[in-house]
């Protein structure tokens, strides 16, 4: 019995051993399961994600109208100093005023007015309209653009002389293309959201505009009269932003119900 | 009772082991079936990788296989590709018929004809040659003629043959031929094959031409693999061999199985880390890197260390093994391996973690304390080089003498013809001796540039008396970071006493001098300098968020609290001026690594007096201990003890060595030797017992191995604290995990002799001097100018960036770039200003680089862009009067705006330049490169003001894009080379006519 016993103690601990140490192979597929379960699926890598599709209905589509107002001392910006180029001079008849700060009758002119709250992860069809940069008497007109990512930008040259586009960006492409006198449009559609690319001309360094690429079509740029627009807009509550370049930027909260047109002042002071 | 004795029983016969055997049996039988199934099974786990690969990876493809077919048929409709295959069918048809009629001719008619012709004319020919070689073997002459009659009779015999006709018919035609038009037959066959074969490749070349550019756009517009190749891929899982994937070196004796279980890793379709579920069927992270070290002439382990043999099991694999001593590196130091064959260099294109470590190895002053190889090389082939100036010294004199001795026993020599041996014997050490005298003094010319070259890490304290305010430096040495965090100076653990006497040494043994006075400047106009004439390229200012500049030097934020405004005129003036040291003569003194920004003496003092008023309210208590002698005596050893000198110049210790250990190799130093005290068993329990958990808990806290010991303070740790980031940290741990003693032979070395050593050489040199804080020379560096709000944010600061140098080799001239290094004002008396670009604000300041740092960096340009040297310039076609004047038309046209931007050298214009001025283009550039640069400046230098697009194309000319002038329009040349002829031979007059015009 005890012999038994001594024989049994010592085989079977040993065939254990054996057994386990042989069994300690690979379970890396266990292992990595154990340790990603739960977790969502596979990593995304680096393709932004890709929010809902919306479609508006015209009939439920808010609007939303206002006006930017500027009261005090406009800050005063040096005349654009035109004297390197004749050609450009010749254009003008006389003093041509900085298009920094522009104010009309206590109205402020390119301010850049979106919503920049409250439709993340949402898509829209990309607008189709026509904006049109021109370079008119070697100034940029308009000063400030705005353009949904994907639109087209219509870039001409009504001068008699030669100038160079060049957006600086910081998250699209970089480009720099000259374009003389006559010579075709310069379409460009930016592939990025981004605000405030600055636009030159290196050839006359007085002239600067800023771009505005929107992820959604829901912006505007304030006119010369002080207003602007956004129409077509799914109802809900939002934020809409005010951005100018010298005098920064201004917030509200809005709400609107479905069809309905709600009017906001955005009051900046010198 | 007797009776009743039992006996005992015979184990032997009586009991039965039956049950014993058959457990044993059993067990044995168990263990075999067992051994059996291990071998086959658990001893090789990749057959289940292979197995799932296999299968996840035919899923993966099946599903790719349409997405690519579709984009390929995306791309098949498309207009540029129908147009291409619309012409490849009309080429095709167009020559159908002819090709038909060829190949039925040749292959029905001339190749069958040739054939019979041949096997008729091969019979007769064989009989020739067996009379010939009977006319060879005989003696006879009567046999031989006997035989050559034999030889004419075949030769005329007429053979009746039936050849196929050669118009490929099929039909046949019977001839009696001769011998001689066998022949002519058979070589008339072959040259009509070759002629119908030469007109079918003719006449497919149009087609065969438009099918390669149909295919090239396919290729050209298809992201991936074509559908055909997938499939291919898909039949190679179908006939997948399980097995081990092993590649084999034998001369380095390696064996890696790595891809036994990373199946995907050279895939040539990109698999991403869960695209198989499963991570370890990814693709190689960085093909680009596997395309220059083919695995199949490197292997795996050899960059990447682990057991590349083992294939057991994960972590045997990998060598994450207490008993293996090269682990596999973690994804955060993986560029460790790139340094034992890349150990010469300080920059590895792609290897930008361990560029970091090396480069915080230089800047932090690793190597004032701790030896490495090729850091603070200078010092070492100074030593060389003055060694091997004795060296050929005794040489010269052995020479000279035996010269002597040759000479006298030519006077002496009885005969003509010995003296003459003698003398020829002189004559040749005579000459030897002038190479070896001009070898001397190109020795002696690198000994001065080496002298001048070698630096200690830190600032010479031998001026502080001049330099510093008395009372900070004890305050200073206590805490360094404590006045300026993130300083190169490190926090030494020193007790209050050692403060104190360090203090005492250093004031008492510095130099005394006399400083120029000066008064006050505009600390308003100081700061604009500051901020843009180049300062904060290496330099930062502010604390915290608002900090800004460059982290190359110091940190300014409270240098008005240290040191005494004189000085600091006279540095940022010149920093090469010094206080005079009777200890080292002028032309051996060390070259200061801060350049000369060549600023006037009101702009240096604008400057101080701005950087005077950076300081806080702080004061500093009396320190009157400083100048007693007993406390500097105890001091000198304090400054033994933790060497100092090994960064710092210091009087009475020039010739101290390093404290620390060299580096060199010490990822490959036995783990047993890194001294972990009584951190042993916690870091083998907590599985930091490595090289890595070593180096980054001493790194970070360099007194951590201390703990817990019982010690004097002299025998604690010295090694100071640099208070790291954990991404400095991390640089450093790579770059020293790396740091190993190769057992590679040379040829997997990266130690080029050809100029690719030159580009090794000079990254050393641009890393030591911070070219990168102002310029971009590789794609992807980020300047620290660049960082600097204004530049960042206003695009017309962003014009003022100091210039791109990615191509800077193949923009300038050798020559001209060694003189413009040395003197960047291209000017001895007008050097208040930027040489080339007088527009910049940013000023590109002079360094004080030796003559043989300027020809390295000047090669290393040089090289990077394969430009030979020496440099042979271009032949360029004069100008004609005609092209002359249309060049000038063209020039000042408004299609090409070039006087707008360039400097003309006109004050009043040049107040708006931004781009420097055409009269040194000549000297400077190469034509070249400035052909390409007008038709594509954005792919030279991203972001540059110069306009793209100025040229459009006009068959195989550039021409301008805008309104051309008159005069050009008849012009047939190409305009961008029509203007770089006319730059290249313009000079002042030219310029002045040409403003006239405008």
């Amino acid at each position: 019995m005890s012999n038994r016993r001594v024989l049994a103690a010592a085989f079977v601990p040993a065939f254990l051993l054996a057994m386990a140490f042989a069994c300690g192979g690979d379970d890396y597929f266990d292992e990595y399961d154990a340790r990603t379960r739960g977790q969502s699926g596979g990593q995304s890598g680096d393709a932004a994600p890709v929010g809902e599709m919306v479609t508006v209905d015209p009939a439920t589509a808010a609007t939303v109208t206002g006006m930017i107002t500027f009261s005090g001392d406009v800050p005063r910006f040096p005349p654009v100093n035109m004297s390197a180029e004749p050609d450009c001079i010749q254009l003008h008849g006389g003093r041509v005023p900085s298009d920094r700060v522009v104010v009309n009758d206590g109205k402020l002119q390119h301010v850049m007015v979106w919503v920049s709250k409250g439709l993340e992860g949402k898509r829209f069809p990309v607008r189709t309209d026509m904006v049109n940069l021109d370079q008119d008497g070697c100034i940029y007109k308009p000063h400030v653009v705005a353009v949904q990512m994907g639109q087209p930008l219509n870039i001409t040259n009504s001068d008699p002389t030669t100038h160079n586009v060049h957006p600086l960006p910081r998250e699209n492409r970089e480009w720099n293309k000259s374009q003389t006198s006559g010579a075709p449009a310069i379409d460009y559609a930016f592939p990025r959201a981004e605000m405030k690319i600055a636009v030159k001309c290196n050839i006359h360094p007085w002239m600067q505009a800023y771009i505005h690429v929107m992820e959604h079509p829901y912006f505007a740029v304030s006119a010369a009269d002080g207003t602007f627009e956004i129409g077509n807009l799914p109802p809900g509550s939002y934020t809409l932003q005010a951005v100018h370049e010298q005098l920064g930027e201004q917030e509200v909260q809005i709400t609107v119900g479905a069809s309905e047109s709600t009017e906001v002042t955005f009051a900046y002071t010198g | 009772m007797a009776e009743e004795t039992q006996v005992q029983p015979d184990p032997i016969t009586s009991k039965s082991y039956s049950v014993h055997l058959l457990v044993s049996m059993l067990l044995l039988l168990a263990s075999l079936v067992w051994a059996i199934y291990d071998e086959v099974e658990i001893m090789r786990p990749y057959k289940e990788y292979q197995a799932r690969f296999s299968a996840y990876y035919t899923g993966f493809l099946m599903e790719l296989q349409p997405q690519q077919a579709a984009r390929e048929d995306e791309i098949r409709q498309s207009p540029e590709y129908q147009e291409l295959d619309g012409e490849l069918s009309t080429a095709e048809q167009a020559v159908r018929a002819r090709i038909a009629e060829i190949d039925r001719e040749v292959g029905r008619g001339v190749v069958p004809r040739m054939t019979a012709a041949r096997g008729a004319f091969q019979i007769l020919r064989s009989e020739i040659d067996a009379q010939r070689y009977l006319i060879e073997v005989s003696h006879d002459e009567g046999e031989k003629e006997s035989l050559r009659e034999d030889i004419e009779e075949i030769r005329s015999r007429v053979v009746e043959v039936e050849l196929p006709l050669a118009d490929g018919s099929g039909e046949t035609e019977e001839l009696e031929l001769q011998y001689e038009q066998l022949e002519a037959e058979f070589l008339g066959m072959q040259e009509r094959r070759t002629a119908l074969q030469a007109e079918r490749l003719e006449a497919l070349a149009e087609a065969n031409r438009l099918r390669a550019e149909r295919d090239a756009l396919m290729s050209d517009r298809l992201v991936g693999l074509g559908a055909t190749q997938i499939d291919g891929l898909i039949a190679n899982m179908r006939n997948f061999d399980v097995g081990i994937k092993q590649i084999h070196l034998l001369d380095i004796d390696l064996v890696d199985r790595c891809e036994s279980c990373h199946l995907g890793i050279r895939e040539p379709v990109e698999i991403g880390a869960t695209d198989l579920i499963y991570p370890v069927f990814k693709s190689h992270p960085r093909p680009e890197l596997l395309q220059i070290h083919d695995p199949e002439a490197f292997g795996c382990s050899s960059c990447h260390n682990g057991n590349g043999r083992a294939t057991r099991s994960v972590t045997k694999g990998h060598g994450r093994h207490k008993f293996w001593l090269w682990p596999m590196y973690y994804p955060e130091n993986v560029e460790a391996g790139c340094q034992q064959c890349h150990a010469k260099e300080v920059v590895t294109p792609g290897g930008e973690t361990l560029n970091m470590g090396r480069e915080l190895y230089m800047n932090k002053g690793c190597w004032g304390c701790h030896r490495f190889e090729g850091y603070d090389a200078e010092a070492e082939e100074l030593t060389a080089v003055r060694q091997e100036l004795r060296n050929l010294n005794a040489t010269y004199s052995a020479n000279a003498k035996e010269m002597r001795v040759n000479l006298d026993l030519g006077d002496t020599a009885s005969d003509g013809g010995a003296a003459q041996r003698y003398y020829a014997r002189a004559e040749e050490l005579r000459l030897t001796n002038t190479r070896v005298d001009a070898e001397i003094h190109n020795l002696q010319m690198e000994e001065t540039n080496l002298a001048q070259e070698v630096k200690k890490f830190g600032p010479s304290l031998k001026e502080i008396k001049l330099k510093d305010v008395k009372e900070w430096i004890p305050a200073w040495i206590k805490d360094p970071h404590e006045f300026r965090p993130g300083s190169k100076m490190p926090v030494f653990r020193l007790l209050d006493e050692e403060v104190q006497q360090i203090s005492a040494y250093l004031w008492q043994n510095a130099l005394d001098g006399e400083l120029a006075r000066h008064p006050r400047g505009n600390a308003e106009r100081g700061q604009e300098l500051f901020e843009t004439r180049g300062c904060m390229g290496c330099h930062s200012i502010g604390e915290g968020d608002s900090r800004m500049g460059g982290d190359f030097a110091a940190n300014l934020s409270r240098v008005g609290e240290k040191m005494n405004y004189d000085y600091m005129v006279r540095w940022i003036h010149d920093p090469s001026e010094v206080t005079p040291d009777p200890d080292v003569p002028d032309a051996m003194r060390p070259r200061p690594v801060m350049p000369s920004l060549r600023l006037t003496d009101q702009e240096s003092r604008d400057i101080a007096t701005y950087l005077s008023e950076q300081r806080t309210d702080q004061e500093y208590p009396p320190a009157p201990y400083m100048d007693d002698p007993d406390m500097a005596a105890a001091g000198l050893a304090a400054i033994r003890h933790y060497g100092c000198a090994g960064c710092h110049e210091i009087t009475g210790l020039e010739e101290e060595g390093r404290i620390g250990t060299d580096l060199t190799l010490e990822g490959s130093k036995p783990l047993e030797r890194l001294d972990f005290a009584l951190k042993t068993h916690e870091a083998e329990l907590e599985g930091w017992y490595s090289h890595k958990g070593f180096f980054e808990r001493k790194l970070e806290n360099p007194a951590v191995f201390d703990e817990g010991k019982e010690r004097e303070h002299l025998e604690r740790l010295r090694m100071p604290n640099f208070n790291l980031s954990a991404e400095e940290i991390n640089g450093l741990t790579t770059f020293l995990l790396g740091a190993v003693e190769t057992t590679f032979p040379e040829q997997y070395r990266f130690e080029p002799e050809d100029e690719r050593a030159d580009v090794q050489e000079g990254w050393w040199i641009i890393t030591r001097h911070n070219c990168t804080g102002c310029h971009q020379i590789r794609p992807g560096n980020v300047s620290s100018f660049m960082t600097i709000p204004r530049y960042a944010d206003d695009p017309d600061w962003a014009e003022q960036l100091p210039p791109q140098l990615y191509t800077e080799g193949a923009r300038v001239q050798p020559e001209w770039l060694a003189g413009f290094l040395s003197n960047p004002a291209l000017s001895e008396s007008d050097i208040n200003r930027n040489g080339v670009r007088e527009y910049l604000h940013a000023r590109m300041p002079t360094f004080y680089f030796s003559d043989r740092q300027l020809a390295k960096l000047t090669k290393f340009f040089m090289a990077r862009d394969s430009q030979p040297v020496p440099h042979m310039p271009e032949a360029m076609e004069p100008l004609t009067n005609a092209e002359r004047a249309i060049g000038r038309q063209l020039f000042t046209s408004d299609a090409a705006p070039c006087l707008q931007c360039h400097m003309t050298g006109v004050p009043s214009q040049d107040v708006d330049a931004t781009a420097p001025n055409f009269l040194i283009a000549s000297e400077r550039l190469k034509p070249n490169w400035t052909y390409r640069w007008m038709l594509e400046p954005a792919a030279i230098a991203p972001g540059t003001a110069m306009p793209s697009e100025l040229f459009e194309r006009d068959g195989d000319r550039w021409v301008f894009s805008g309104q051309i002038p008159a005069q050009a329009r008849n012009y047939e040349g190409d305009h961008a080379d029509l203007l770089t002829r006319y730059m290249f031979q313009m000079d002042g007059a030219e310029l002045r006519r040409l403003q006239a015009l405008q």
